[in-house]
């Protein structure tokens, strides 16, 4: 019997629909259920370089520690300076590297949980990578999402990145010990911040003195 | 920022569609982004025509579509575009989340947040 072929040059659709952030969505929800079923509160820190990130989780760990069984999970395109800093406090972090990628995804974060003992946890800190732009595409899972600015970076840092701020349920202005010399208004960076999200809770803060943390605690209520 | 590495998400997935169906050549291919993404639509473009060289999609066409946003009110359930702001202060257009009826700004985002590759068209 003569097989029938395919003509020469048959030309016809293929039909994808595949959402590539969506794929990131939903491994976020994944990992959302993953922390519930254990009862684990997660918070997605971002920011740009330097804003005082790990301070802040540092900070956060030494009022925290003792109530809560903590674990980090320190995002970084290279090294575990971060890592090392947190463990200091005798806290579990795992390490991610992006390598050259700019921000953590929910893949990422499953393969991370994996290494915690998740029944043992209470809470999880995650730093993102210092980056205020590209974190607000990928979604982790996280039960609140957090941004850290500080006056170092200029009176116009929220108004040219509104997006992450239109994302974010808690925004800590840190390093006011600095306003003055850097003259910088908090207050103006927070109105800022509410004008494009006016559901965020905005706190000011001292990461080096520790001033802010207790409000912090609170506007993350969990 | 991340647009080569989702426009390399993006090409792998169409060449690894056109491997497992053999397909000779890829003719066009049809992206959606959404308008609330990070994802820049020239650069995408400018990408994909660098990842696609020496490979069945070279000469494909590409037609990228913007995707506008819409939300839903979880309060008055209004549903449909979001209040866009044009305000000097941003700069740009920034679509504000305040539900433009009630004012509430407990919001679900329906659309605008895709990177959709919708379909390839192809040959074989
Ligand atoms: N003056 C002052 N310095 C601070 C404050 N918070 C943090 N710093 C300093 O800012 C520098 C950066 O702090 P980190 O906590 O490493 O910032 P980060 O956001 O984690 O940085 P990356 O992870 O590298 O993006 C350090 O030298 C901190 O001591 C603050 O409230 N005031
Ligand atoms: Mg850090
Ligand atoms: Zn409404």
């Amino acid at each position: 019997m003569e097989p029938i072929k395919a003509e020469e040059g048959e030309i016809f659709d293929i039909e994808l629909e595949e959402d590539l952030l969506r794929k990131n969505e939903e491994l976020a929800r994944r990992n959302r259920k993953i922390l519930d079923e254990y009862k684990i509160v997660a918070i997605d820190i971002m920011g740009s370089i330097g804003t005082g990130k790990t301070s802040l989780i540092k900070n956060l760990i030494s009022h925290l520690k003792g109530k809560y069984e903590i674990g980090v999970i320190a995002g970084d395109l290279t090294t575990t300076i971060d890592a090392d800093r947190i463990e200091k406090e005798g806290i579990k972090v795992i390490q991610v590297n992006t390598g050259k990628e700019c921000h953590l995804d929910a893949n990422l974060i499953k393969k991370a949980l994996k290494k915690f003992d998740l029944g043992a946890l209470d809470l999880l800190f995650i730093e993102n990578v210092g980056n205020l732009i590209c974190p607000a595409d990928f979604p982790l899972g996280s039960h609140c999402r957090m941004v850290v600015v500080s006056v170092t970076e200029g009176p116009w840092m929220v108004r040219k990145h509104p997006y992450i701020f239109s994302q974010a349920d808690v925004v800590v202005i840190n390093k006011i010990d600095l306003a003055e010399a850097m003259k910088v208004s908090p207050e103006k960076l927070a109105d800022d911040v509410y004008k494009i999200n006016p559901a965020v809770k905005v706190i000011p803060a001292n990461c080096i003195a520790g001033k802010g943390m207790k409000e912090i605690i609170q506007a993350l209520s969990f | 920022m991340h647009d080569l590495s989702v426009s390399q998400a993006i090409a792998r997935t169409i060449l690894k569609q056109a491997k497992e169906k053999r397909v000779r050549e890829i003719l066009s291919v049809n992206l959606e982004l959404g308008e609330l993404t990070f994802l820049n639509p020239e650069q995408i473009h400018f990408w994909l025509k660098e990842l696609f060289k020496d490979t069945p999609a070279q000469g494909a066409k590409i037609y990228i579509k913007k995707i506008f946003s819409r939300i839903k009110c979880k309060k008055c359930e209004y549903e449909g575009s979001m209040s866009l702001r044009d305000d000097s202060f941003f700069h740009i257009y920034f679509p504000l989340l305040r539900c433009p009826r009630c004012n509430s700004t407990s919001l679900e985002i329906k659309t605008g947040r895709e990177c959709l590759i919708r379909r390839m068209k192809v040959s074989t």
